[in-house]
């Protein structure tokens, strides 16, 4: 069987974006979204400025981050080694959105499903070229079989692994041999990408490098990712982007939301758990009412989950058509445990079966834990996204779900009086005002004090402390959480203040969420 | 690994199953006629071929013609969105007749009937009263070799007025002195050195051809040099950039000559054997024995200033860059390429001499029609015979020529409104065709003035597949069919080759092959979409229903005397009598030439065509001729007709004296001797003439888009890509003015102003600005205009004063296509040539194009899009160049050099005065 590939040689494109509109015309694409399409990037200094053309498309990847993360199995690799899509069984979650690195996924506005290229399968099963190979008028597109050593893209694709160390020494291929000649986009991610590029300029195919000024085809800068690199007036010759039609970043502040509700219904069942266990506890708090907080705010947080697919009526394909690689079909399931021990805890605590609460002590703790956690791993499963990389998100969710679930308490407590001891509420606020200190202490070594991975990161870390999020991050996520810890600290004993603790706390909580979820999407992919 | 076609086996396009696209990875397939045609989107004519549902008779797509020999089976942006035109939502699908006072609006649709009628009627009365002068058909981008032509000399009308002076007449021009051929066909591919003066790899005149052979050229080891004071794509893509100042780049090309001839890098045998020296000496230097050795003594005499260093001061390059770039050129002997077409040329004062300095270049270096160098159009590009040929008109259309111009290169149609404002003369019956003068040409309210004056244009027709800002003042708007829609031949000098396309009707066709008969293209097309060719037939028919006038006889049958041509007769008539080894080629397959021609849509008449120059004279040519050994020139009826080379009687150049004249013995004739031989004139706007302390500029307003086509592509895919044309300004310039990126702007011209965003780059000479003339589209009615591209305005009209305001660009709105809900982009531009005042060159006519322009911050008041003109200003801007012509007659009382052809050429007599 093949393995298909592809290879663009620069040195030939001349950006007439005859591609873009073959695939458009090919595939029916609609306006405002793109399977392929070709960046422009200027630098130099007059009469030394250049300008360089860089198409993408979407690079078949052997070890294809949108399957690994697509929940329903949409996404799949065919046997010839293309990455292809079943939108009749896509949720539209826009997981793959987030995972992919090179921003080659979109929903279809008139199906409300995943969208990519697929290197023409259609066409590649009827024997004929890709359609954005067979318009190119200069002939800069090769597409191949891999596997097949006497392909053009073969050989090219061996001069590229030669270069990296791997491999023999490629066959003479004409023009080719200079180091650093081939290159593929962002091998850093390991994702073995499959569309080889001849003569790319640094600064076009690393998205960070180029500043945007702005999208000059409008004026209007909405298409300009937020975190992008900015222009230095003083530094007029260095690379810029002129042309790029990147898609809209996949989740919003739905995403936000999902992380509070769902850090506050984890948190909850979590204390009220750990709290009915280490002190004993049979109050109305632990047994019913912080359960069905618990509760309440899981349902919230599936509805907006459900509410967030593009094809909502769809949902229930994670169940039955699951992806075991995906931690979004893992924190469904999670989701489901979760809602039951609490429905069951809640239901004993209400008839007061205190043995059967003692059983499920530890199954709720760690339902609740998976729950919690599981969203950092999700997040990190966005290989798009460095901000997100890493398990230490996991820990942070952590400290915030149980400081949301020890808010949400001492707000109920105060809002139902008598239902829980001073014992209990006393230990709360002390919980609280620890698991901020925590959050706390992880934003500022995440977004301050630790060196940044990748230049990627550095980016977006940059967008939250200077750039278009320091607002929310320094106002939101630190100021008003340090006032929720001096706040509590200072009030320890009365309901109310303690409520505005919490509050704020769940405020400085949110803001911290939100900025997490936009800054991480923030940083320019194509 | 399966053998990978790159479009599907011809064997297979009367059926043709694929599987379709928006369903997979379900396969679901669909079954297609697969019917070539030729693109109408540019000037390239570039083999397409339709997909056409055999369920829905739709057009599915478009893709290249793989047999195809001048686009190779590859289109550009432009020719995959032909479904887009088709199905665009703001299509004219029915002739209108306006209802109300011209301009305001009102329409009703009425039939083809009633229209040619009507029409008909108008152009007999006018034809029988002997008012023919006053028929005009004025036409954009022809897209088709030789019928509207026709049609006129059918009528006996000398009415043929074309755009072509707003767009290449200078670079005609300045070919045409030197070899008799206008337009150059490189051969790119096998160049050594290509040196271009147009952004050719992004917007030339056949952009998918050449930029196809010209990357493949560079490909193999050529060198490139773009000479662009803009970084153009293609000067991206130079191996060479030189940023001349625009209008110096005479002295740059001269001073290249000059290393050649100073490093002894030009082919001395082509340029003795080739080159008309002998004229030049006898005219130039009488002082000198006509000898080779002396001509190019002369020569680095003429040329002696051009060092450089000269070069460097006046043109802003390095000298040795230059000298670089002039090494790069000699050492390509034989195989350099070059082309100017419409930037340098188009731009400047002069600027066809700008052209002449680099056929110069060409000439040195023995490129002239060599393998590698610089072919001409009259050899590659193939025109086939019409059936029936009619008389040419036996008189002359001052309204095209006049007195003033005689040695336009066509016709001076950009200035038809000043001429009928002199009252020179007035129309009757007024065809606009694919042709947009009031967005396109410059002073376009000049042109509104003509259009609403029913004194001056009785009648305006307009035939037209899209709204226009033309077609808003017309009397009848006839929708005309598009690339898929239509029959015509055409054919380009893509390169050293020559072949014929066939354009197509490939709904009529499909149906047609489903065994369905029509007697018009109109009852396949949507709506009533009609095509020229069966168009012009019906009208002519009405003209002269019985025969009488002597008109309708050209557009009878071949085949059936008496009865009125089909397009299956006519087109059949024309491939089985004049196109060289199509009936053979067709007998092959067992095909009727026609039957061939419908299913291929392309034949290659001859291949590798190079050194036509060369051509032994034939024996019947050389009957009654004599040879005059001193010049070695073959002599007919006191006509040279051919050169003697080594003995041998070949035809030489289609110019006077049969060789290559660097010495235009015409220019010295028709009053202009200063300019008889290539020489640097600086262009109207030089750079050290800009006051730049007062905010003078030099605005390139003439730089085209890859992705746009002049006033046909208001369509979704092209202007998601390309919807805005800021104005280019250099980051210096920038600074000092305090503009950044997205500013407002006010550039002011002679006659007016507009106002626009800033784009502040590095890729433009300080100095210099740059807007690009594609866009800035507008209408004045919500729904009738392309509401994808275009900005619905107000005109307000003070006196001789005209204001333009936007009311909003582009916006979503509800249609069949869920996409026009989905229009993210709302400035669609601004039109900047309505504030340009016409500037004819008072030699080629052509319209230079770069403005003098003052640059400001925009004031609180001004608002994107905002436009300011007063037509007197530019009537009187009009009479300043007039004043710069030397008038007709010239020697022999001509109007015209009877060597200087027309588009539609009158006899010879109606050249006399």
């Amino acid at each position: 069987m093949a393995n298909y590939g592809f290879a663009i040689d620069l040195r030939k494109c001349i950006g007439c974006h005859a591609c873009t509109i073959a695939c458009k015309a090919e595939h029916q694409i609609p306006i405002g979204v793109n399977r392929c399409w070709v960046k422009t990037v200027e630098k130099g200094t007059f009469p030394n400025t250049r300008r360089f053309f860089f198409p993408v498309l979407c690079n078949q990847c052997d070890d294809a981050p949108c399957i690994t993360i697509c929940p329903t199995r949409a996404l799949f690799k065919r046997r010839d080694g293309i990455v292809d899509l079943h939108s009749d069984v896509c949720i539209g979650c826009r997981a793959c959105m987030v995972a992919c690195p090179y921003d080659q996924l979109f929903i279809d506005p008139n199906t409300h499903t995943a969208e990519k290229c697929n290197f023409c399968a259609n066409r590649v099963e009827n024997e004929l070229l890709p359609s954005c190979v067979s318009v190119c008028p200069t002939e800069c597109r090769i597409f191949g079989d891999l596997d097949d050593p006497t392909s053009e893209v073969a050989r090219i694709a061996k001069a590229e692994a030669t270069e990296r160390g791997e491999g023999a020494p490629a066959k003479s291929l004409r023009g080719v041999g200079a180091p650093g000649l081939i290159k593929v986009r962002k091998p850093e991610k390991g994702t073995q990408p499959k569309v080889f590029y001849i003569g790319a300029e640094e600064s076009a195919i690393q998205p960070e490098i180029a500043a945007r000024p702005f999208i000059y085809k409008e004026g209007q800068v909405l298409l300009r990712p937020l975190g992008s690199p900015e222009p230095d007036p003083d530094r007029p010759d260095e690379a810029r982007v002129d042309y790029d039609t990147p898609h809209a970043k996949p989740w919003g502040v739905d995403m936000a939301i999902y992380l509070l509700t769902k850090g506050i219904a984890t948190g909850t069942m979590l204390l009220c758990a750990l709290v009915a266990y280490f002190f004993n506890d049979r109050s109305a708090l632990t047994m019913t009412v912080g359960p069905f907080v618990s509760l309440a705010f899981l349902l919230i947080t599936t509805s907006v989950l459900v509410a967030d697919l593009e094809r909502p009526e769809r949902f229930y394909y994670m169940l039955i058509r699951p992806n075991w690689r995906s931690w979004m079909v893992w924190g469904t399931w999670f989701l489901i445990a979760h809602g039951a021990i609490t429905t069951l805890w809640i239901a004993a605590g209400w008839f007061g079966a205190t043995g059967v609460i003692a059983w499920l002590v530890w199954p709720a703790v760690i339902a609740s834990l998976l729950t919690t956690c599981y969203t950092g791993f999700l997040f990190a499963q966005g290989l798009a996204r460095d901000l997100w990389q890493g398990p230490q998100s996991a820990f942070d969710l952590l400290a915030q779900a149980v400081a949301e679930g020890a808010a949400a308490l001492l707000i109920t407590a105060a809002l139902v009086p008598g239902i829980g001891s001073a014992r209990v509420t006393s230990a709360l606020a002390v919980i609280l005002i620890g698991a901020m200190v925590l959050h706390l202490s992880f934003l500022v070594f995440e977004n301050l004090l630790a060196p940044s991975p990748t230049r990627h990161h550095e980016l977006a870390v940059s967008a939250i402390r200077r750039g278009p999020f320091a607002r929310l991050f320094w106002g939101g996520a630190i100021v008003i959480s340090i006032v929720s810890i001096a706040v509590g600290a200072v009030a320890t004993t009365v309901p109310f203040a303690l409520a505005l603790a919490a509050v704020l706390a769940l405020a400085g909580s949110f803001a911290w969420e939100y900025v997490w979820v936009e800054a991480g999407q923030s940083v320019p992919l194509s | 690994m399966p053998p990978f076609k790159s479009h599907p086996d011809p064997a297979t396009w009367d059926d043709y199953v694929d599987f379709e696209s928006t369903s997979w990875p379900k396969k679901e397939r669909r079954r297609y006629w697969i019917i070539p045609s030729v693109c109408f989107n540019c000037e390239s004519a570039c083999g397409i071929l339709a997909y056409v549902d055999k369920e829905k008779l739709t057009v599915r797509k478009i893709e290249g013609h793989p047999l195809h020999p001048g686009s190779r089976g590859r289109t550009c942006a432009k020719g995959v969105v032909t479904p887009n035109q088709l199905e665009d939502p703001d299509r004219i699908l029915y002739p209108m007749k306006r209802d109300g006072d011209r301009g305001s609006g009102k329409w009703r649709q009425v039939s083809w009937d009633e229209a040619l009628d009507d029409i008909a009627g108008r152009l007999r009365k006018a034809i029988v009263e002997n008012r023919r002068h006053e028929i005009m058909y004025h036409v954009g981008r022809p897209g088709e070799d030789g019928y509207a032509n026709r049609v006129l000399q059918a009528w006996g009308v000398d009415g043929h007025n074309s755009h072509t002076n707003v767009c290449s007449s200078s670079a005609r021009l300045g070919h045409f002195l030197w070899c008799g051929s206008d337009r150059p066909s490189p051969d790119y591919a096998n160049a050594e050195t290509i040196l271009l003066l147009s952004s050719h790899l992004e917007t030339g005149h056949y952009f998918n051809p050449h930029a196809q052979r010209i990357i493949e050229g560079q490909s193999n080891g050529a060198t490139l040099i773009v000479v662009d004071p803009r970084l153009s794509n293609t000067s991206a893509k130079a191996n060479m950039w030189l940023p001349a100042y625009s209008g110096t780049e005479g002295a740059l090309l001269l001073a290249m000559v000059k290393v050649l001839l100073d490093e002894n890098l030009y082919d001395r045998e082509f340029v003795r054997t080739w080159v008309d020296w002998r004229g030049y000496l006898r005219a130039a230097r009488p002082d000198l024995a006509v000898t080779f050795d002396n001509f190019i003594v002369s020569l680095k005499a003429l040329y002696s200033e051009f060092t450089p260093e000269f070069a460097a001061a006046e043109t802003g390059i390095d000298a040795a860059q230059i000298v670089d770039a002039a090494r790069a050129i000699g050492r390509a002997r034989g195989t350099f390429s070059t082309h100017n077409w419409r930037s340098a040329a188009a731009g400047n004062l002069w600027g066809w001499q700008i052209t002449r300095c680099l056929y110069l270049l060409v000439v040195l270096t023995g490129s002239v029609a060599t393998k590698g160098g610089v072919g001409l159009h009259l050899s590659n590009k193939f025109v086939p015979k019409h059936p029936i040929p009619p008389p040419p008109p036996d008189y002359w259309n001052e309204l095209l020529f006049p007195r003033e111009y005689p040695l336009a290169f066509f016709e001076m149609s950009f200035l038809l409104p000043h001429f009928l404002k002199e009252n020179r003369g007035k129309l009757d019956v007024y065809f606009t065709r694919v042709y947009n003068p009031v967005w396109t040409n410059p002073d376009g309210f000049s042109w509104m003035e003509m259009l609403t004056d029913k004194e001056k244009v009785a009648l305006h027709v307009a035939l037209t597949p899209t709204w226009s800002e033309t077609a808003w003042f017309a009397d009848y708007i006839l929708p005309m069919g598009l690339g898929t829609e239509r029959h015509d031949t055409m054919s380009q000098e893509t390169h050293a080759a020559q072949w014929l396309g066939f354009r197509q009707p490939v709904l009529r066709v499909a149906r047609e092959k489903r065994g369905e008969k029509l007697s018009a293209t109109y009852e396949a097309n949507p709506g009533e979409v009609w095509e020229e060719s069966e168009f012009w037939a019906a009208l002519t028919w009405r003209i002269d229903p019985d025969g009488s006038l002597g008109i309708r006889k050209h557009f009878e049958s071949p085949y059936r005397p008496g009865e009125r041509v089909t397009m299956d007769e006519y087109y059949g008539w024309m491939f089985e009598n004049s196109v060289p080894g199509l009936p053979e080629a067709a007998a092959t397959e067992g095909l009727t030439p026609l039957a061939y021609m419908r299913k291929y849509g392309v034949f290659k008449v001859k291949d590798n065509v190079y050194t036509p120059h060369q051509e032994p004279l034939s024996p019947d040519a050389l009957k009654g001729a004599t040879i005059d050994a001193e010049d070695e020139v073959v002599i007919k009826d006191g006509q040279r007709i051919g050169v003697v080379v080594n003995g041998i009687a070949m035809t030489g150049f289609t110019t006077p004296s049969r060789r290559l004249e660097f010495h235009a013995q015409t220019l010295v004739d028709w009053g202009w001797p200063e300019h008889a031989v290539p020489r640097y004139v600086p262009g109207h706007v030089h750079w050290r003439s800009l006051k730049r302390d007062e905010g003078e500029f030099d605005l390139l307003p003439n730089f085209r888009l890859p992705t746009l086509i002049h006033t046909r592509s208001p369509v979704k895919w092209l202007y998601e890509i390309s919807h805005d044309n800021p104005l280019w300004i250099a980051t210096a310039d920038a600074r000092r003015y305090g503009i950044d990126t997205g500013d407002l702007v006010k550039v002011r011209t002679r006659i007016g102003y507009f106002v626009t965003r800033a784009w502040v780059t590095e890729g433009i000479r300080p100095g210099v600005l740059g807007m690009s003339h594609h866009l800035g589209r507008w209408r004045l009615h919500e729904e009738m205009g392309s509401r994808v591209a275009s900005a619905l305005v107000t005109i307000d009209r003070q006196g001789t004063g005209y204001k333009v305001s936007q009311v909003h660009g582009a916006q979503p709105f509800a249609s069949n296509d869920p996409d026009s809900s989905r229009i993210w982009w709302t400035e669609v531009g601004v039109h900047q040539n309505l504030t340009f005042p016409v500037q004819p060159d008072p030699v080629s006519g052509m319209h230079c194009w770069h403005q003098r322009v003052t640059l400001e911050k925009a004031g609180p008041d001004d608002r994107y899009g905002d436009i300011y003109v007063d037509t007197a200003k530019s009537h009187e801007v009009y009479k300043e160049w007039l004043a710069m012509t030397r008038p007709a007659p010239g020697p022999g009382g001509l109007r015209r050099p009877l060597w200087f052809d027309r588009p539609l050429r009158p006899t010879s007599d109606a050249y006399r005065l």
